[in-house]
């Protein structure tokens, strides 16, 4: 049951925040573009195409979460982004630069606290990357401690 | 049940609706067209009936504002609103604090009674030169260098005219009114919609922007 929990309470936390992102963004493309002009890390002709297609690939990532529909691939797919925004901000952050984060509001300039805030993320979308294996794993040492063994893997 | 086309008796209250609904409309309509019309702020270029319109929010002694100006406002003035495509507008918006901003709020303020040339010459000199000023604080030098001496000399005598602080402190009302809390910010307006973007934004992206509403 506390699996069950804890698989809900991730998908629907990522996939929540991840809609949220994505609709933000679509509904105020030129804020979005000028956030992502801020990082000085694209050529300025590449921004409005990331502006405009971008947040898709979060809303898509959202719903993708929410109905579970490969989920590992999902998963996958948003630790990535995750991890790259991750990157992404501790490099602007160390190179200086006082740019807005764009992440979940336009008023967010990037600084330590967006920096840990997205990491943790990464926390949820690892666990239901790599769900089966931790089960499986904790399943195995359950086991050969004598003890009853956790249900079998669900997702 | 009565239905439509049916020629049944129009009752009275709607007959008084069907004049007194539209009446209200048009007072309506009046009120925020002429509210938006009182609204204060510089036409840079375009037509007031330009397809798309952008309020400009800023500031002289803010560097992203400079860029703003110099690499996007410019071009768009250029490549747009002389074919009025699109309408730009300028507020005065100088952050508190900013005391040299403020006093070329005021220039420029003073500038526009010159005409919309000389305005636009000393708004980019101020801009030009923001860093120099900023520096040394010899603001006038930068605003002496966009204009010829006699109208520079005419420029001094409007400065001293206490309706120039009076309008700056009305873009400033209509910024606060607005809420705006960050400059630059542009309010762009086309097809009905409303956009409010703060910060710098490329001319690039914001060519690709408009490309949407205007070619």
């Amino acid at each position: 049951m506390a699996w069950r929990i804890l698989h809900w309470a991730c998908r629907v936390l990522l996939g929540a925040l991840f809609l949220y992102s994505g609709y933000i963004k679509i509904a105020q493309p030129l804020q979005f573009a000028a956030a992502v002009a801020g990082y000085q890390a694209v050529p300025e002709t590449w921004i409005w195409p990331i502006a405009q297609y971008f947040p898709w690939l979060e809303v898509v990532l959202g719903i993708g979460l929410l109905a579970g529909w490969r989920l590992r691939l999902v998963a996958g797919a948003t630790a990535g982004l995750l991890l790259f925004f991750t990157v992404l901000l501790t490099v602007t952050w160390l190179r200086g630069i006082q740019a807005n984060c764009g992440c979940f509001s336009f008023d967010d300039p990037i600084s330590p606290a967006t920096i840990a805030r997205d990491s943790l993320l990464l926390v949820p979308a690892l666990y239901l990357l790599l769900e089966r294996r931790l089960k499986k794993a904790l399943a195995g040492a359950t086991a050969k401690r004598g003890a009853p063994t956790p249900p079998a893997p669900t997702a | 049940m009565r239905f439509w086309g049916s020629r049944m008796p129009i009752h009275p209250l709607i007959k008084v609706s069907r004049i007194l609904l539209p009446a209200l409309l048009l007072l309506l309509g009046a009120a925020t067209a002429s509210s938006a019309q009182d609204a204060p702020g510089r036409v840079l270029g375009g037509s007031p009936n330009s397809p798309v319109r952008i309020d400009v929010f800023s500031d002289f002694q803010c560097a992203a504002c400079r860029e703003l100006f110099l690499n996007t406002i410019k071009p768009i003035l250029k490549e747009y609103a002389g074919r009025d495509k699109v309408c730009v507008v300028y507020h005065e918006y100088p952050i508190a604090g900013h005391t040299l901003g403020l006093t070329a709020a005021h220039y420029c303020e003073a500038a526009s009674r010159l005409g919309l040339p000389r305005l636009l010459a000393v708004m980019e000199s101020v801009f030009l030169e923001q860093a120099t000023w900023a520096r040394t604080g010899n603001l006038e030098a930068s605003v002496a260098k966009a204009l010829p001496p006699a109208e520079f000399a005419r420029l001094q005598q409007i400065m001293r005219d206490p309706s120039v602080g009076a309008a700056v402190n009305r873009h400033t009302q209509h910024a606060l009114q607005r809420k705006i809390n960050s400059t630059p910010t542009l309010i762009i307006r086309a097809q009905g919609k409303e956009e409010r973007v703060s910060g710098y934004i490329p001319y690039p992206v914001m060519k690709q922007f408009l490309g949407r509403f205007v070619k």
